[in-house]
């Protein structure tokens, strides 16, 4: 053993001067939420440094979209943030439709808005599952994927698929939603406030929780704007930026509720803004399921075996609020059917960067309560 | 009469009676059967211990199971045998014919010992418990004069051997998780012992049973609150249970010291921390809720059911809170519990001062 | 006051506006004067007979958007003095699409592993050519054309 030691200092050259030493956690990690590998510097129990590398799930969505038509490269968009796809694929349906000039009717656009919210509760549910077993509580993980599985549920029956919808239609949506998925999305909202509050005071109240993410990995609002940072981590810093209020799209004004802000900017701030968001959501989805006007789902012109030969020319980018910050989808179409360029703003990867300025100076354990924090899901980051 | 010389002496008079005395030979006064049937009963004894010490983890590994199942809204094991009994046997089978991998940097001593010096307190500790007495019998291993002293000694060693296999393991996460191991180690090392000697000095005996007699008109729970609070604490901190499971931080350093250990050696590791919470459970009811003490019952069973009350408390911790940072360990260890212990010595001091002989 | 090219306006509504490469600089300063105070991306187009370069610009007090494109041939300067999230935007446009970012602190690629050959948005990248990646005993990343040689 003190052959281990004697290599250990030969080979990290740790002398008693020069005690930065790096170490790798690396791509395969229980508790990095997918691959990301961080290369941290450290001086003992201080972070110096922290470099993230990505790339280890990069697929080229971008490249893939450009080899084929414009309904396919929605399959592209559902991969990316796997688990809240429904919003991914708004953002492209929309600057799509802006392109080929579609008008989409009215149930089509309120059962979107339903759904995308619906599957913002759903993210955020998996982010503080794996929170909490990021912070040792093994307990809360079961409870959220508990809620989940009733939304992934009433997915199913709506779409036909769990996890991966390819749902949402240039021009509307594939299928119309039926009286028993109505009902099961009442049923859905009409306890699930109660549950929200036992997962929040199992977090809450719990002294050890709270200590070890008060004044943890913040970041100040004018490093958030600078690093182009959005989403809760923003609302979270102190600056009250929502897409669905500040530039609304589909039927955002017409519904109530509000946008929760914090001025910490530390990791318990954005869990109670995120808790608060997906409050906030329940309220859309009881005010939606009142509002929805009967009618056509989906526009005929642009039906499945027309809608690859149609044409799109001009450029567009419209951005929406995903659970993890502004998402768009640029496209560029140069008036054939296949779209010339597709790039994906995705929020997590300008998230991602600012890792360096939130962990600079803390504890090597604060490193996965800051990183959970940002919720980074690397099918979108990496794309 | 401790029941090891009443066993000693019935295994004496059957060799005497089968004439295999050696009465000729005689050793440091003794003859010399008298030593052979010392030899036979202290195996049998030591033996019969352990593997009660190795039921009881068992039966906490299934409690455990099925316990933390419930909390999280899931059923635990109930394949395996009825109700899932035998699940973790079959584990054990399983580990059993796993692939004995050691890293190739590794110093194979120090990996491969390093599981051994962590359950070797565990099997030793369960010798000086005292498990009640049936009339003039005390049913303990052993009785000699300081067995607390010398059950504090042997905990002592446990996280040494958590250090060792940190640092064997050619890794840098085996590396963190032996130094926090080390630092969890200061933190709650000190506290422990003093409130330990506090209920030393109020029952003015050193040995467990001059303990557990000296709790028989009231448990040491009731002068000594704050001792138990900090000794609790400690004793958490000791088996790396949740809250205090900085070494093996199951989420941030993969598996902390124990990353490279697969297969058995880490059943070893296993089984040496729900034994440990046994041995932790125990101690706490001989030292503060006065052992096998109680009416009615015979003394052993009211010995484990306090020893349940305290294993239930154990697991409820685990399954429900976090896990502190190794700074605020260490804070609350050096500026909570050390000063509340050190309160606590005084009290007990004038306690034993003022109240003379009475324990 | 930098003189645009052109002004145009997409279909979404936003502006856009061509700057020539050299004055990009100041063009985005007196942008960033103005208030648009966040970055959302950087894009980098392969028209077939030049490159071009798109920044998308917020500004989170008035909601204000604008689209800001540059024509080029491989070089830009870089805009990470002025916000820090393009660091890793404008690497991103190096490794994929092959535009150099002068005065960028690290320009390396991000998203692909550090020997890849070619930039793969550009459109002509062989598609066929498959390159293999491993993982070497020092933690880096070895890239080459043999299947060999990793996955």
């Amino acid at each position: 053993m003190a052959r281990i030691l004697f290599h250990l200092i030969l080979q990290r050259g740790i002398d008693m001067e020069d005690k930065v030493i790096e170490v790798n956690f690396g791509p395969q990690h229980p508790s990095t939420h997918g691959v990301l590998r961080i290369k941290v510097k450290l001086d003992g129990e201080i972070i110096v440094d922290a470099q993230p590398v990505i790339g280890y799930l990069h697929r080229n969505a971008e490249k893939l979209s450009e080899m084929g038509s414009y309904p396919k490269a929605t399959i592209y968009m559902d991969r990316l943030d796997y688990v809240s796809a429904l919003n991914m694929e708004l953002g492209y349906v929309l600057t799509v439709e802006k392109l080929m000039d579609a008008q989409v009717p009215e149930r089509a656009l309120w059962i979107r808005m339903m759904l995308v919210e619906l599957n913002r509760i759903a993210s955020h549910l998996i982010w503080l599952g794996t929170h909490g077993l990021d912070m040792g509580m093994l307990t809360p993980f079961f409870y959220c994927f508990r809620e989940r599985e009733r939304i992934l549920r009433i997915f199913d029956e709506i779409s036909g698929s769990r996890l991966l919808y390819n749902y949402f239609a240039i021009g509307g949506v594939y299928s119309d939603i039926t009286p028993k998925s109505i009902s099961m999305i009442k049923e859905f909202v009409d306890d699930y406030e109660k549950k929200l509050e036992e997962i929040q005071s199992i977090f809450a109240k719990s002294y050890i929780y709270v200590k070890r993410t008060k004044d943890v990995g913040k970041l100040s609002m004018e490093d958030s704007i600078s690093y182009g940072v959005t989403g809760p981590i923003l609302r979270a810093s102190g600056k009250k930026w929502d897409l669905r209020k500040n530039q609304p799209y589909l039927f955002y004004d017409k519904v109530n509720f509000d946008v929760p802000t914090r001025q910490e900017g530390d990791v318990y701030a954005r869990f109670l803004v995120r808790i608060e968001e997906m409050r906030q959501s329940v309220k859309i989805v009881r005010q939606v399921l009142d509002k929805i006007p009967d009618g056509e789902f989906y526009n005929k012109k642009f039906s499945k075996p027309m809608l690859v030969r149609l044409k799109a020319t001009g450029e567009s980018y419209i951005p929406t609020e995903s659970p993890k910050g502004e998402f768009g989808v640029y496209v560029i179409g140069d008036g054939s059917t296949i779209p010339y360029r597709v790039r994906i703003r995705s929020p997590s990867f300008a998230n991602l960067s600012s890792v360096p300025a939130m962990l600079k100076g803390y504890k090597i354990a604060d490193l996965t309560a800051t990183v959970s924090s940002i919720d980074p899901v690397f099918g979108e980051v990496d794309r | 009469m401790n029941l090891f010389f009443f066993l000693m002496s019935i295994l004496y008079g059957i060799l005497k009676f089968l004439h295999i005395n050696f009465v000729p030979f005689v050793y440091d006064g003794y003859p010399i059967g008298l030593w052979i049937a010392y030899a036979i009963v202290a195996v049998v004894e030591v033996v019969l211990v352990f593997a009660l010490s190795m039921i009881a983890v068992v039966i906490i590994v299934y409690v455990f199971r099925k316990y933390m199942a419930d909390v999280q809204n899931r059923i635990g094991p109930n394949r395996v045998g009825i109700w899932g009994t035998l699940q973790l046997i079959a584990d054990v089978f399983k580990l059993i014919q796993k692939q004995d991998l050691i890293p190739s940097n590794a110093d194979s001593f120090g990996f491969k010992i390093a599981p051994y010096i962590v359950f070797t307190p565990v099997a030793i500790g369960f010798i000086l418990i005292p498990f009640g007495n049936v009339s003039i019998l005390n049913l303990m291993v052993t009785n000699f004069n300081y067995t607390v002293l010398f059950l504090i000694g042997v905990m002592i060693v446990a996280p040494l051997g958590e250090i060792i296999g940190g640092l064997s393991s050619n890794n840098k996460f085996s590396l963190y998780g032996a130094l926090r191991s080390a630092a969890q180690d200061m933190g709650y090392e000190v506290p422990m012992i003093i409130s330990l000697v506090s209920v030393i000095i109020l029952a003015g005996s050193y040995s467990a049973d001059g303990i557990v007699y000296a709790q028989r008109h009231i448990p040491f729970i009731v002068p000594e609150f704050i001792g138990f609070i900090v000794f609790f604490l400690a004793m958490i901190a000791k088996q790396s249970v949740p809250p205090f499971d900085l070494p093996e931080s199951g989420s941030e350093l993969v598996s902390g010291f124990s990353t490279e250990y697969s297969g058995m050696r880490y059943g070893i590791f296993y089984m040496a921390n729900f034994g440990f919470m046994a041995l932790a459970s125990f101690v706490i009811a001989v030292l503060y809720l006065g052992g096998w003490e109680g009416p009615i019952f015979p003394g052993t069973i009211w010995l484990v059911i306090k020893g349940a009350v305290f294993i239930m408390i154990f697991l409820l911790t685990w399954v429900s809170l976090g896990r502190v940072r190794v700074d605020q360990f260490l804070n609350m260890g050096w500026k909570y519990l050390l000063p509340l212990s050190i309160i606590n010595l005084l009290i007990s001091s004038g306690l034993a001062l003022y109240l003379g002989g009475v324990f | 006051m930098i003189q645009v090219e052109s002004e145009s306006v997409g279909k979404d509504g936003t502006k856009i506006v061509y700057v020539p490469k050299e004055n990009l600089l100041e063009f985005m300063k007196e942008k960033k004067e103005e208030g648009f105070d966040m970055l959302l991306m950087v894009t980098g187009v392969d028209y077939r007979d030049h490159l071009e370069v798109v920044y998308h610009l917020l500004s989170t007090s008035t909601g204000n958007r604008i689209v800001v494109k540059t024509k080029t041939e491989g070089e830009v300067d870089s805009v990470t003095s002025l916000w820090k999230g393009a660091d890793w935007h404008e690497r991103e446009t190096w490794d994929l699409v092959g535009i150099k970012f002068r005065g960028h602190p690290n320009l390396k690629r991000i998203l692909l592993a550090e020997g890849w050959v070619g930039h793969p948005l550009r459109k002509d990248y062989p598609m066929d050519k498959k390159q293999y990646v491993n993982l070497a005993e020092d933690g880096e990343d070895t890239v080459s054309f043999d299947p060999s040689e990793g996955y």
